[in-house]
């Protein structure tokens, strides 16, 4: 039943340059698909091809960079077969000043709508006010005054000319009219007026009275009179305006008169022009328009919000910051004397705006991040439809005017990317998500490894290298990238489907070729990157190891001690992992308690950690005591452990140390041990093995290899490995040992020395093997307590006097 | 009427000395009544005091005729706007007198000192016109709106500025109620013994402005030739852009429209001839904004 060490070859799988036959990567066609992204790929295909409500794509799983890339590749060469969307402008609604109106034109001709309408503006400030100016208009506005003057002077005029012929003057005073008695062409004085007989006072008092009166009759007419002159003049300057205006408006509703709501509000500006006409008339000497007369123009501006102009292709936008206003389009407002005021050129566009009629792509963990921006993209989805309506406004914390821009449709395939995490989460938890996000691209992590693939990747890397434009690579360089990217996939038989590492890992190399002044990526230099990638990150991982080898973390690598076994655990930290050795130490003493795990008691030990002790505390339970109760207490425990642990890798180190305290056979403490184990003592795999080997195996290396130090592995990890080249050289040389171990049973003779032992029929242990000690001790236990009976407690300390 | 013609006279001491010769002007006298072309007619003659080196004076004209009328038992008076009827006694009209009088006084304080320019500040109590012409008899020039109330027109020439026009023995600068450019200077010459004057006074005032300048040359009977050399003979050290219109007729109406079409800021015009007593002189006060420089 002894276990034979795996062999150098089953450590690591190198690969083979022969397969390659090539000189360079120089040499390799371009790649095109995505390697091992079928399924991705095809997902995208269908999403992009379903032009129906609610099949947007959401890509989870692989790197967010290589997600990227894929998507974008893919929207891209599909947006090239799509029309260009329409432009988009918002112009102002001259019936509705707070509505805005969204105007559409085919691709391009929006921006030549805005150019139009500026120069429309421009011709306006000339046209007008030269009509104004002409002498035509002067004539006939001078023949409307002389008209008014005329019967004004009329009015008072008769009255004046009555008062004199009355002997009477009408005189003007700082705020109106008197009239007094005249005395040789002056006003009478108050003396010569008493010296008259007073029946001559009373017919000049009277008189004065009745063309006072008829004086006020006269003067409340002249509103009327005024009014009268006013609608003249207005009617005039209507004329005169439309005589200026009709030629340049016509022009453009001829050359838009394909798009009817571009000529009804062509219609609605020539009206409200010539009913403003007075605004383009500017003050001879004036110094050009003020601002607010200035502002008065805006209206007929356009916003141009989204333009096409020599787009060939439908967008593709990407968003990387997905917020709410930078979504849906805000309205922004500036200040004026303190108030802020906004007006329909301030109306900015979102993604949405920008990506409609195409693909917008965001990451979806920012958009969760920001507030109201996932609501606001579910709402304009559900609504197939733009609303710009600031967050501002929704929350009622502006009480300042605003407006309310006219929707625009919307026709838009939605890419969310994220992790897989988030998707489920949204899934499970938004219940409008399923319909609005239809379709999953859920990328590889990893693909599988073969000679075909190995080809594919030296072809990915060629491309890679081309398009960063890096060095060329070797065979030897192609082959130890593979190598790196099965290590980083953690499986032998795997390769890494994030790119983007092996993209950052080849630039890395390329630096380092170029250092050399090499013109070529070789193993060397793809190795020197490697190892300087984790020289910048490994500080932690000196320290822990210095740690241990200074004596301050006790870690045993030689000799033999009962219940006492060095686990392997993994320490992830910034994308680097390393392995760290942990002495596990399991005491037994007689109680009832079964095996407690003292990590979980103190809340230190994850319910994973927690689950592989109680299996092995079943396993125990159900191999050495099925008909009986296990009475013991046994305690395990992380030594040195300050933080967390979890995971159920240990479990096999736990119960190996638990059996060699219930044997009282010491444990090997040259040998590390992995693996999780089952209710029946079957080893099962783990994650990290590499990194765990490597760890323990830097710190005997450190102390110096005494060549019986090595590490067990569960068998089914074997696969997995591809060590470094210092490990393998070692065990080449017979100076460490790497063994696959399938049982408990394997396991425990390796780390005793001792047989395990069989059940017999009768279900008994052969004499002298560790388990027939360890049954004969949870024996002894179980007699021992029941000959305490009642007299012991549950803990199995005896209490006096009870 | 014909082209323009433009020339720049680069100044010399010497020359410059030349555009100074003739009459000084010592005094500006602006009749303020708080109207808004009386505040017009100040203003512009405080930018005339500052660019002449003269003084100026302000006259409030307590009009006797109204106080008669006020002191009469049945006075009233009908509103201008809404034609409501209220009393006028003595007592109202001597307060509207001390309030339009410091106003008067306040408004030609600010306009003066932003000139940097003497003044002083008259009230008299008499008949307007009678009042004006004896205290206008110690000034060169005289200053004021030319819109006034007359029979309740407000588009007519006020009753001074009627009686300056008719006959008075000094310059007259006229102000309408609107805002005036401030160029160009346009000068009517026509060669007379009055256009000399004028030609003088505009002499003095490019003596120290840069404006641009135009000059209507009447060629009748003299030919335009000769009113151009003399003009340029004068102006020829002015530091300003000359520029020459000429016009055939000595015809009112058509005087008015060469004027109407150069749209002055200020046009200097001897006070002598006909042409600023006819109405066609008056309309054109009233249908262009312009200040005129009446000159005698």
């Amino acid at each position: 039943m002894a276990v034979s060490p795996l062999l150098p070859e089953a450590l690591v799988r190198c690969c083979d340059t022969s397969q390659f036959e090539f000189e360079t990567t120089a040499e390799l066609p371009e790649v095109e698909e995505v390697l091992g992204q079928e399924r991705a790929v095809e997902a995208v295909r269908f999403g992009v091809g379903m032009a129906r409500e609610g099949y947007n794509m959401f890509a989870l799983g692989g790197s967010s960079r290589d997600s990227h890339a894929i998507i974008q590749s893919y929207l891209e060469k599909h947006a090239a077969g799509r029309a260009v969307p329409d432009d988009w402008c918002y112009v102002h609604n001259f019936a509705q000043p707070a509505e805005p109106v969204a105007l559409s034109f085919p691709a391009g001709r929006g921006c030549l709508f805005r150019n139009d309408m500026a120069a429309l503006l421009e011709e306006l400030q000339s046209a007008i006010p030269a009509t104004f100016e002409s002498e035509e208009y002067r004539t006939r506005k001078q023949l409307l005054d002389q008209e008014f003057q005329e019967r004004q002077e009329k009015i008072f005029n008769d009255t004046q000319v009555k008062a004199r012929e009355q002997g009477i003057a009408m005189f003007p005073t700082p705020t109106g009219f008197s009239f007094a008695p005249l005395a040789d062409d002056e006003v009478m004085k108050p003396e010569q007026f008493k010296e008259l007989p007073e029946e001559e006072r009373g017919r000049i008092e009277a008189r004065v009275q009745a063309l006072q009166q008829e004086l006020r009759q006269r003067v409340q007419a002249m509103p009327l009179l005024q009014r009268e002159f006013s609608q003249r003049l207005k009617e005039l300057n209507r004329e005169v305006t439309e005589f200026a205006v009709n030629p340049l408006l016509e022009e453009l509703r001829q050359r838009y008169a394909d798009l009817p709501a571009v000529v009804v509000y062509l219609q609605a500006l020539s009206t409200d022009v010539i009913t403003n006409a007075k605004a383009f008339l500017v003050e001879e000497g004036g110094g050009g328009l003020s601002p607010a007369e200035e502002s008065g123009f805006t209206r007929y501006q356009v916003n141009l919000l989204v333009d096409h102009t020599g787009a060939e292709n439908a967008p593709v936008v990407y968003e990387d910051l997905p917020g709410y206003a930078n979504l849906t389009g805000r309205i922004e407002h500036q200040s004026q004397f303190g108030a802020l005021s906004t007006d329909f050129t301030l109306i900015k566009p979102g993604a949405l705006h920008r990506a409609n009629g195409g693909y917008l792509v965001v990451d979806a963990g920012k958009v969760l991040l920001q507030p109201f921006a996932w609501e606001g993209l579910k709402r304009a989805l559900r609504a197939r439809e733009l609303r710009i309506e600031p967050a501002e406004q929704l929350l009622s914390l502006m009480s300042t005017v605003t407006l309310q821009p006219q929707p625009i449709p919307l026709d838009i395939k939605l890419v969310m990317i994220g992790d897989r995490r988030i998707y489920y989460l949204l899934s499970a938890y938004d219940p409008e998500f399923p319909d609005l996000v239809k379709v999953a691209v859920d990328f590889n992590d990893d693909v599988d490894r073969s000679r075909a693939t190995d080809a594919g990747y030296a072809a990915l890397i060629g491309t890679i290298a081309r398009r960063e434009g890096t060095l060329h690579l070797s065979p030897g360089g192609v082959a130890r990238m593979i190598e790196h990217a099965a290590r980083l996939s953690g499986d032998s038989e795997k390769l890494t489907s994030h790119i983007s590492r092996l993209s950052d890992l080849l630039l890395e190399a390329d630096y380092q070729a170029r250092q050399a002044a090499l013109s070529l990526i070789g193993a060397a230099e793809v190795q020197a990157a490697i190892d300087a990638q984790i020289h910048r990150q490994d500080r932690l991982q000196q320290r822990v190891q210095e740690q241990v080898l200074r004596g301050t973390v006790l870690i045993d690598t030689a000799g033999a001690r009962v219940g006492q076994i060095n686990g392997l655990s993994v320490i992830s930290l910034g994308g680097f992992s390393f392995g760290q050795p942990s002495r596990i130490t399991a005491r037994v003493r007689l109680g009832s308690r079964g095996v407690v795990d003292i990590e979980r008691e103190v809340e230190l030990g994850g319910p994973l950690h927690s689950k592989g002790v109680l299996i092995l505390a079943n396993y125990l339970g159900a191999r050495f005591a099925p008909d009986k109760p296990l009475s013991l207490s046994a305690s395990l425990v992380f030594e040195q452990s300050y933080g967390g642990v979890d995971g159920d890798s240990a479990s096999s180190a736990e119960l190996y140390a638990l059996l060699s305290a219930l044997s009282d056979l010491p444990l090997r403490q040259s040998l590390a041990v992995t693996g999780s184990v089952n209710q029946f003592g079957q080893v099962q795999a783990i994650g990290g093995v590499n990194e765990k080997i490597e760890g323990f195996f830097d710190i005997c290396s450190a102390r110096g290899l005494s060549g019986d130090q090595g590490v067990l592995i569960p068998a089914a990890n074997a696969k997995h490995l591809m060590l470094r080249q210092d490990v393998v050289d070692a065990v080449a040389a017979g100076q460490f040992q790497i063994y696959g171990i399938s049982s408990i049973d394997e396991g425990i003779e390796l780390l005793t020395g001792y047989s395990a032992g069989q059940a017999d029929e009768q279900g008994e242990f052969p004499d002298g093997s560790v388990n027939h000690r360890v049954a004969r001790r949870i024996n002894e236990l179980v007699e021992a307590r029941r000959s305490f009976g009642r007299g012991s407690s549950e803990d199995g300390n005896t209490h006096p006097g009870e | 009427m014909v082209g323009a013609v433009v020339k720049m006279a680069i100044p010399t001491p010497e020359s410059s000395r030349s555009l100074l010769d003739g009459p000084e002007v010592h005094r500006i006298l602006v009749a303020l009544d708080s109207s808004r072309s009386s505040l017009r007619a100040l203003g512009a003659a405080a930018e005339m005091a500052r660019t002449l080196q003269a003084e100026i004076e302000g006259l409030f004209i307590e009009d006797e005729e109204l106080v008669r009328l006020a002191a009469l038992p049945f006075s009233r008076q009908v509103g201008f706007t809404c034609g409501g009827e209220t009393s006028v006694d003595s007592d109202a009209v001597e307060r509207q007198f001390r309030l339009l009088a410091r106003q008067a006084q306040a408004a030609l304080a600010r306009a003066a000192d932003a000139a940097s320019v003497p003044w002083r500040f008259t009230v008299r109590r008499g008949l307007v016109r009678e009042t004006l012409t004896r205290v206008a008899s110690d000034s060169d020039i005289v200053s004021l709106g030319h819109h006034g109330w007359s029979g309740g027109l407000r588009r007519h020439l006020g009753s001074s500025a009627r009686g300056l026009l008719a006959g008075f023995h000094r310059s007259v600068l006229l102000l309408p109620d609107e805002q005036v450019a401030t160029s160009p200077l346009l000068l009517v010459y026509d060669g007379s013994q009055g256009a000399e004057q004028a030609l003088q006074l505009v002499a003095r005032l490019l003596a120290s402005r840069q404006v641009d300048s135009v000059v209507i040359l009447v060629s009748d009977p003299t030919p335009a030739a000769d009113l151009k050399a003399r003009v340029e003979g004068r102006l020829s050290s002015a530091q300003t852009r000359l520029r020459y219109v000429e016009v055939k007729s000595r015809d009112h109406q058509v005087l008015a429209d060469a004027v109407r079409a150069v749209r002055p800021g200020l046009c200097v015009v001897s006070a002598e001839g006909d042409w600023v007593r006819s109405d066609a002189f008056r309309q054109l006060l009233l249908d262009t904004p312009f200040a005129a420089l009446l000159v005698r």
